[in-house]
């Protein structure tokens, strides 16, 4: 049978994966969904714990989450689309048009 | 028993094994597939843990809106050059030893502490949306108004955000 260790140590190697992606990757998107991959690792601790503990506050925080995942990516692509639309790249350290 | 260790262990190296080829893969389309893999491995897991709406939003909501999201964006923003990946090679490793020294934290806390969590929960006393409802409704009515506000808020960020401007 699975402990709810299991799935706590699936989702800390899922979230070293996405810090990894947002660290190593120039291309803004992947780094996007990277964080988006953090986000879903947290995700599955929070129903881990709902299910461990049986309350289902945790999923409730889960849904939290995946409502505030949804508003990133809607503005986080936005945001890049319009960068491309202006400099034609989307690398992470082309992004210096605030700096001066 | 042995089929639902035999399910997570596919579905987990599954989730991995996308989440891994998401951040490795040069092509940010090729990158939303991946990662619509891992989410979707993800939303297994979720069945797993008996949240059965949490696997449907997760369906619905991650793999099928913002991994398609990510995914237009990707196709429609193709890089230019490839002269960035040339100066990966320092930061790789930086990032690779921080991810690899975070994740053996995480998981030696949580063996210094697995005697606070009970080893094996045997069946779930909760009725799943119905209890997610009343709890969503009721306690938490507030931030739901809230997250609901944001979305809009985002929405009509977005569109303003990306529209074309006649310069």
């Amino acid at each position: 049978m699975i402990s709810p260790g299991h799935y706590l140590i699936l989702a800390a190697i899922l979230f070293a994966i996405g810090l990894a992606g947002a660290l190593i990757r120039r291309n803004t998107l992947v780094i996007l969904m990277s964080i988006e991959l953090m986000l879903n690792a947290v995700d599955i601790n929070l129903a881990t714990f709902a299910r461990t503990w049986n309350a289902v506050e945790g999923q409730v925080f889960v849904l939290f989450v995946v409502g505030v995942a949804a508003a990133q990516a809607a503005v986080g692509a936005g945001i890049v689309l319009a960068f491309f639309r202006k400099r034609s790249t989307i690398a992470a350290d082309e992004m210096d048009l605030l700096k001066w | 028993m042995l089929l639902s260790s035999a399910m997570f262990y596919a579905l987990a190296s599954v989730a991995v094994a996308c989440s891994f080829l998401t951040i490795m893969r040069r092509s940010a389309a090729h990158s939303s597939l991946f990662f619509c893999g891992a989410l979707l491995a993800t939303a297994g897991i979720f069945l797993q843990l008996e949240a059965d709406f949490l696997f449907a939003v997760q369906v619905l909501i991650f793999a099928g809106g913002i991994a398609v999201v990510y995914f237009g964006a990707g196709i429609s923003a193709r890089r230019r050059t490839s002269r960035h990946t040339a100066r990966r090679g320092r930061n790789i490793v930086l990032a690779a030893t921080a991810a690899v020294l975070l994740a053996a934290e995480l998981c030696y806390s949580l063996f210094a502490a697995r005697s606070a969590f009970p080893g094996v929960v045997s069946s779930l006393s909760i009725r799943n949306a119905q209890s997610l409802a009343a709890l969503l409704f009721q306690r938490f009515l507030l931030p739901f108004e809230m997250l609901a506000i944001l979305l809009v808020i985002a929405a009509i960020a977005a569109v303003i955000v990306a529209r074309e401007r006649p310069e």
